[in-house]
């Protein structure tokens, strides 16, 4: 059995690969015992299917970027943030 | 507005600088109109009262974003925390211990916290709503290094390199919190959202 070791993957080593698919580079020895393993197991497969899906959500949690530069504060809010934010600095002084 | 260049250091250009950017970014996350804006209001008081605190040799801009981020995140735990009167945990966690809550001595699953179903991508829009606020609600619970990372990448867009330069980690370290992240995550959305 010392030679499945050497190919398969512990559930640890693979999680690890999926949950950083965005950002480690793999390498083809990488890919094909991520791709062995999930074959075979079902837990992980989950994992890296639910890991993948983070991703995605946690792209929409952040979209600031895509929000048009239409929207912006009100200028009266604006003046109102300004004026309590230099009441504070005299105040500090 | 010139380009973002400017550093100001000053409380008095923050408004100017950065209130549109902080409230575009606040609004898409709450969709409450004066929440927003007070959140942004607050941001910039809660800097210019922690204005000792920051670090010269980071972007000013990060660094007030981080607060935004915590403030939100804040709101956003009130909110859940009422509604699921949940108690925060995992905020310390062991690092030795950490995987071991996961994997056995022979580093596959351990039964009890081997991944079940989640549904995410197959929702209603009122569901992704509010899967959303427990996603927002399990980030919230990871250590505050951790979710630094998670913020850097994809708030800022850093790059794996800058974000290795700036937390001073190397790329592995980086790895290992993301996937401790992730474990972290996906489990806690398991617990909580599937209940729902």
């Amino acid at each position: 059995m010392k030679w499945m070791n050497k190919i398969l993957l512990t559930c640890k080593q693979a999680t690890f690969l999926s949950a950083n698919r965005r950002i480690r580079p793999m390498s083809w020895k990488d890919h094909l015992q991520l791709k062995l393993h999930l074959s075979v197991c079902k837990a992980c497969n989950e994992f890296d299917k639910q890991s993948r899906e983070i991703d995605v959500s946690i792209n929409k949690l952040y979209p600031a970027d895509k929000l048009s530069s239409v929207t912006t504060l009100s200028a009266e809010k604006k003046s109102q943030i300004k004026d309590t934010v230099n009441q504070r600095i005299k105040n500090k002084r | 507005m010139e380009k973002k260049k400017i550093y100001s250091c000053d409380p008095l250009n923050w408004v100017d600088l950065y209130s549109d950017e902080f409230f575009r970014f606040t609004i898409s996350r709450i969709k409450n109109h004066e929440v927003a804006e007070d959140l942004v209001q607050d941001t910039f008081l809660a800097g210019l009262n922690a204005l000792s605190e920051f670090r010269k040799d980071c972007s000013e801009k990060s660094w007030l974003y981080n607060i935004l981020r915590n403030k939100i995140i804040d709101h956003f735990r009130k909110k859940v925390n009422s509604e699921l009167k949940m108690s925060s945990s995992g905020e310390d966690i062991n690092e030795d211990d950490f995987l071991d809550h996961f994997f056995d001595h022979t580093e596959h699953w351990n039964q009890a916290t081997s991944p079940g179903t989640l549904d995410i991508s197959a929702q209603s829009k009122l569901e992704q709503e509010e899967f959303m606020k427990f996603l927002m609600l399990c980030l919230s619970l990871l250590p505050e290094k951790w979710s630094k990372v998670f913020s850097m990448q994809n708030i800022e867009e850093y790059s794996s390199k800058e974000i290795c330069k700036e937390m001073e980690i190397t790329p592995s370290n980086l790895w290992t919190i993301v996937h401790r992240s992730k474990l972290q995550v996906r489990e806690c959305l398991e617990k909580h959202w599937k209940d729902k």
